[in-house]
């Protein structure tokens, strides 16, 4: 059986892509009553013959063909799916953010930003055998990919300050725009999309509603399945990573690892997404001065809708949040579109803060009140 | 002077203490039984606190003792607070709680309407200074052991001045010096012990849920270490506290290495005879016993 359709959600990392594999798991009935079938990242890594997914590095070709023959009988039982929920199938969803390879963005010597993205994305094409083929990357500003990355290997156990890790922080390394260029040259990719991660962080929902905007399910999905309890993954604050920065240097286990990790996110875990800043002003304003250039050139040419310097500022990021909140909790509540407009004065972070919580919220009650009335 | 007596258990830090309050905390009923009350630490905090309230506000504690010792169902009151002898161990300090024998004098001053006695249990000093390290560290303290130690003189941990001080001002025959390494008995033996020291008629048979206090371990040290020095407040200290003792105690790691063996040595040698004089005890066969009452 052939899939029509490929949907290829790439990540990038830290840019949510735990928390909307998990909202897509949770309308993923409707998706196949709309003929849409999904297969996620765990099924991925899980799979026996994970040991032959390229996005791993170099792998035998007996281990990658086992590999890609039985990620297309994962494809085989969603077509079943989505005929046994009396649908015609029209796409597969395929969510890894290890689909651009697992390399960490760090590395000093790496000349290319994802060097196995392309063999990793063919492979899975070809796996799927699709008939059409869309990538779709979601990305998020320099240097707050960068931070969330520190929290993260901090979380994992790491032991190295954020220079260490990011030893050419000041340079644009983090190349967007090639990664793209690379996977538009594929043959069988006929989109790039991109999409700011700020756009769409600020609730599941708006996320699963975006990322499947292309298939044109737009209103046709009840969305309160998904709830409002999904969040992202909880990150340490810059207290809990100076303490972990100095206590995992005495850590052997991973059990140690985790039990340091689970203390650290009740008791440090920062509250709200200014919580997660660890570079000062002078060193983020370097960063973002690296990549000026290349972000212009990357709205220019990718998200043409929005202001080229959308990444050059936190108050012009702070405005794709708030376009982003705009479209989703579209409202004609006057206090609604009064809080907005003091919001707009406002740093990104606290913006994403107010709203991440209180639109959540109004989410989901307009998602009830939506349900009462047979439609979201 | 009143016939009824004061018993009073001056600790000292690290030596079952807090066994002793919690079970006479939670027993009230059996010591009513036995026509003795019991005075309980938070209060004790509250009369003596570290020992400077005393000094000044003598009364406090004065007039909750003869509140209590009115009441006729009660012949004996037992109290216990460590604190009250002020802080163990200070930088140039010529022995074990420096403020000891100006403390006690206030004390016995206090104690004056009625018959009273004082209850000192030690440990060798190796030990001692080794858990009195953790215990600050415990606390929220994150100097290492070596720092902490280039302020304490070594030659300046002697029992006697304090011991000496109670003797005199209690009486010779009214201070028991009771050595720590009892607790080796088990938790129930050593309060049973306690009690038959006040009175031999006092003969409870305990029966009394083990304490978790685990001391922590060498790794649980260096966490501590790295981490309390990035904590602001109480809350955080304590979280820090629990967590260690929970994942990283001497019951699951090894434990941690202070001194070393031949600073242990000759700490031991420097006051073996002393030691044997005070409790009767070796001070070899007293050494040994970590941590709280724990063990």
């Amino acid at each position: 059986m052939s899939a029509p359709e490929l949907h290829l959600h790439v990540g990038f990392q830290q840019t949510g892509a735990g928390m909307l594999r998990r909202a897509l798991g949770r309308v993923r009935p409707q998706l196949h009553e709309h003929g849409i079938g999904l297969i996620v990242h765990g099924a991925l890594a899980g799979a026996p013959s994970a040991a032959g997914w390229r996005c791993r590095g170099t792998v035998t070709p007996g281990d990658a063909e086992l590999f890609e023959r039985e990620v297309a009988g994962l494809v085989d039982r969603e077509l079943v799916a989505i005929r046994v929920a009396g649908a015609e199938p029209r796409a597969i969803v395929v969510s890894s953010d290890h689909l651009l390879g697992r390399e960490n963005i760090d590395g000093p010597d790496e000349q290319l930003l994802r060097p196995a993205a392309e063999a990793s994305v063919a492979q899975m094409i070809r796996a799927v055998d699709a008939t059409r083929s869309r990538v779709v990357m979601y990305l998020r500003r320099q240097d707050r990919l960068m931070e969330a990355c520190y929290l993260r290997s901090l979380q994992q156990g790491g032991t190295r300050r954020f220079e260490q890790q990011f030893p050419r922080r000041f340079e644009p390394v983090l190349d967007y725009g090639g990664l793209i260029g690379r996977l538009l040259d594929l043959p069988q990719v006929m989109d790039v999309r991109v999409r700011p991660f700020e756009l769409v962080g600020a609730s599941a929902a708006s996320y699963v509603e975006d990322l499947l905007a292309p298939l044109g399910l737009h209103g046709e999905l009840d969305l309160a399945p998904i709830g409002d309890d999904l969040t992202a993954y909880r990150l340490y604050s810059p207290r809990a990573a100076r303490i972990a920065l100095e206590v995992n240097a005495h850590l052997g286990s991973p059990e140690e690892r985790r039990l340091v990790r689970t203390f650290l996110l009740e008791h440090f875990a920062a509250t709200d997404d200014a919580g997660t800043r660890c570079l000062g002003p002078d060193e983020r304003q370097r960063i973002l001065e690296a990549y000026t250039a290349d972000n212009h050139r990357l709205f220019a040419s990718h998200l043409p809708d929005l202001p080229v310097e959308s990444y050059a500022s936190d108050q012009a990021t702070s405005r794709l949040v708030e376009v982003g909140m705009a479209r989703t909790y579209a409202s004609t509540d006057p206090a609604d579109r009064q809080k907005a407009r003091r919001a707009r004065a406002w740093p990104a972070s606290v913006t994403e803060w107010i709203w991440g919580s209180k639109a959540r919220r109004r989410l989901q009650g307009g998602q009830q009140a939506g349900a009462k009335r047979g439609r979201v | 002077m009143s016939q009824k007596e004061v018993v009073y258990h001056l600790g000292a830090h690290k030596t079952a203490s807090s066994l002793l309050q919690k079970y006479m905390r939670d027993n009230t009923d059996v010591l009513r039984g036995h026509r003795i009350v019991y005075l309980g630490r938070g209060e004790m905090n509250d009369c003596v606190g570290w020992g400077k309230r005393l000094l000044k506000r003598p009364e406090i504690l004065g007039d909750r003792l003869a509140e209590l010792l009115d009441d006729d169902g009660c012949d004996r009151l037992v109290t216990s607070h460590e604190n009250t002898l002020g802080p163990p161990l200070k930088p140039g300090a010529p022995h074990l709680y420096p403020r000891g024998p100006e403390i006690v004098e206030q004390l016995t001053r206090v104690l004056m309407p009625w018959r009273s006695r004082a209850f000192l249990y030690i440990r060798p000093q190796a030990e001692f200074v080794e858990s009195y390290y953790l215990q600050r560290i415990h606390q929220g303290d994150h100097v290492s052991f070596s720092e902490w130690l280039d302020d304490l003189d070594l030659d300046a941990l002697s029992w006697r001045p304090v011991v000496d001080a109670l003797r005199q001002q209690f009486g010779p025959d009214r201070v028991e010096v009771v050595d720590f390494g009892l607790i080796r008995q088990g938790q129930n033996a050593f309060i049973a012990d306690f009690f038959r020291r006040i009175d031999p008629a006092v003969d409870l048979a305990p029966d009394y849920r083990p304490i978790r206090n685990p001391s922590i371990s060498g790794k649980g040290l260096r966490i501590a270490l790295a981490a309390n020095k990035h904590l602001r407040s109480d809350r955080e200290r304590k979280a820090m506290r629990i967590f260690l003792q929970r994942h990283f105690s001497n019951r699951d790691y090894p434990r941690p290495i202070l001194f070393t063996d031949e600073q242990k040595a000759q700490v031991r040698q420097r006051y073996a005879s002393e030691y044997e004089q005070l409790t009767g005890a070796r001070a070899q066969d007293a050494g040994g016993v970590m941590g709280g009452a724990g063990r």
